[in-house]
């Protein structure tokens, strides 16, 4: 059974586990002599006191604030030149625009009702209207609308001196009707 | 090791211009205003809500009694500032008359959407026995800004019921009885004429007739028409009175002697007529169709308007003018480079006849289109309502259905 290199290393530090000293105790049975590997890392052991003896200048105390802000004034100076959009265009004109924009979307609500801004005052003008699909009383912001399927045939529309008709057959029931708006 | 200080870490990433965080409120703000007026936009409510809009004002005596509604799709929808309340619902009638109920006019009027501004439905060409229950479909929509407060109502109301014997029940405050007799008699002319045909020439010379009308109906032109008590919509002058011709026929009691109107482009505005009566009786109605050739050539029935704003007494060959106010408009949808669009049709003659006449003792004249003497334009241009309706049977449920309606 043949120990591998690490495991060498960390049996000459007694840093092994059961397992491989167990393999180790089995290789070495019936061995003369230790292995070569196995002595080399033994003398480093050997030598490790020796280099834990400092000098008394070498201050670790001292290494780790040095080590801290050569970190820190490298974090700040990657900082001052990483390129960036710039800040403002995200800003007060960005918010400025999405207002416009909600200012247009709600107008646009508010004005698909007919002149409702218009005039009290203004002269009441009563519009009937008669089209595949509808016959209609547009009177300012307010409409009354008969409806009916588009295609509910040849319409006949009557119209004047306030009403307008139309006659169709109900796509549905298949029964004729006539419709009539009338202003007054 | 400790951490780099927060507020350091930040100082390059946050902006420091004070506009750009006000900017960043006017943002949020903005962004909150949409987010609570979305539900204000698109806010509906069922056929409970649009219940509320209607109110049945049926008589006790009523010869009709309403057993149910089914509201349907009926819907309240909130867009913007206005309201929406979308009616479709079916009104179940019973017949509480002694006979049966030949015609029928429902009367609608809100007073919210206009001075006076009404609807009527009516149902003409019905065959209910007395005690029968029948439905009656009805479609309407009301616009209403919701600034106008209070919820607009709708009274719903029986104009008048026309029976077998064309006797007449209910206020007639639309000439309901008019208008249903009117359509009783082309009804009973078209069901004749369609069963003589049937007799004649059996199942196919019927077919072959139905046909024929699904024809005309698809080949005629769908105009629009608007009617505006004044104001025009266009800046062209308009034309110097210009005379129109009239189709006469010979059994028609009335005369039209002259005739004329303003046009300007696709607007007809204050036609005028004078008329003679050539009947012995005395004449309370009369009512002037409308055939109109546009400038590419085409011509089709446009439809009628009253003679006279309300009832006329005209005695045996005496003569009236009659003017109507306001400004008719025409227009059509067309296909434009692909994209369905309204435009006007340009009108270039305009030809009237005389399409209805009601002397005093309530009896009612009109053309009859299957006589040699009526104008071919008459006959070809306007399809009646029930040639629309038995072409639209056979189209739908085939020819042993038209004959078992005919057979009725």
């Amino acid at each position: 059974m043949r120990l591998s290199e690490k495991e060498c290393a960390l049996l000459a530090g007694n840093d092994a586990g059961f397992w491989p000293r167990l393999k180790a105790r089995l290789a070495s049975r019936g061995a003369d002599a230790p292995r070569p590997d196995e002595t080399a890392f033994a003398q480093i052991r050997a030598e490790m006191p020796r280099f834990r003896e400092l000098p008394e200048y070498f201050a670790w105390d001292n290494l780790a604030a040095e080590m801290k802000a050569n970190i820190l004034v490298g974090v700040e100076a990657g900082e001052a030149i990483r390129s960036r959009p710039a800040p403002v265009a995200v800003g007060w004109k960005a918010g400025l625009a999405f207002a416009a924009l909600a200012l247009v979307v709600v107008s646009g609500y508010w004005w698909r009702t007919p002149d409702y801004f218009a005039s009290q005052e203004a002269p009441v003008v009563s519009l009937l209207e008669a089209r595949p699909g509808g016959l209609e009383l547009q009177n300012r912001e307010t409409a009354l609308t008969v409806m009916y399927g588009r295609d509910s045939g040849q319409l006949a529309l009557s119209g004047g001196l306030g009403s307008i008709r139309a006659d169709y057959v109900d796509e549905e029931t298949g029964q004729l009707t006539v419709a009539h708006v009338y202003s007054e | 090791m400790k951490k780099p200080d927060n507020s350091r870490w930040h100082m390059f990433t946050r902006n420091r211009n004070p506009l750009a965080r006000v900017g960043h409120l006017g943002a949020r703000l903005a962004l909150f205003a949409l987010l609570c007026l979305t539900p204000l936009f698109g806010q509906s409510a069922g056929a409970e809500a649009a219940a509320k809009y209607l109110k049945f004002e049926f008589p006790a005596s009523s010869p009709l009694r309403l057993v149910s509604t089914d509201w349907g799709r009926s819907r309240v929808l909130q867009r913007g500032s206005a309201a929406t309340a979308e009616l479709h619902l079916v009104l179940h009638l019973e017949n509480r008359a002694t006979q049966p109920i030949h015609g029928l006019t429902l009367l609608f009027v809100t007073q919210d959407v206009a001075p006076g501004g009404k609807a009527s439905i009516s149902l003409p060409g019905l065959r209910v026995a007395p005690g029968e229950t029948f439905p009656a479909k009805v479609d309407l929509r009301l616009l209403q800004p919701i600034a106008v407060g209070g919820q607009p109502q709708v009274a719903v109301r029986l104009d008048g019921v026309l029976f077998e014997d064309l006797s007449f029940a209910g206020d007639n405050t639309l000439n309901s009885r008019r208008l249903l007799s009117a359509l009783e008699l082309e009804i009973q002319r078209d069901r004749r004429h369609a069963r003589e045909l049937l007799h004649a020439g059996g199942k196919e010379a019927l077919a072959r007739e139905m046909r024929e009308i699904l024809a005309r109906r698809e080949q005629a032109p769908r105009v629009d028409m608007q009617w505006a008590r004044r104001g025009r919509a266009t800046t062209l002058p308009a034309s110097e009175p210009v005379r129109f011709a009239f189709l006469n026929m010979p059994d028609s009691p009335l005369r039209p002697l002259d005739a004329s109107v303003r046009i300007a482009a696709n607007e007809a505005i204050e036609p005028t007529v004078r008329v003679r009566n050539l009947s012995g009786r005395e004449i309370r109605y009369a009512e002037i169709g409308w055939i109109i050739r546009d400038l590419d050539g085409r011509e089709f029935y446009a439809g009628t308007l009253p003679a006279s704003d309300g009832e006329i007494a005209l005695r045996p060959s005496g003569e009236t003018v009659v003017r109507q106010g306001g400004v008719l408009r025409f227009s059509e949808r067309r296909n434009v480079n692909g994209r369905m669009e309204e435009v006007p049709v340009r009108l270039g003659e305009m030809v009237g006849y005389v399409s209805q006449v009601q002397f005093a003792d309530g009896s009612i004249w009109m053309p009859n289109r299957y006589q040699a003497s009526t104008p071919e334009a008459i006959r070809s241009l306007r399809l009646s309502p029930e040639q629309q309706r038995l072409a639209s049977l056979y189209a739908r449920q085939g020819l042993d259905a038209l004959v078992k309606d005919l057979s009725d």
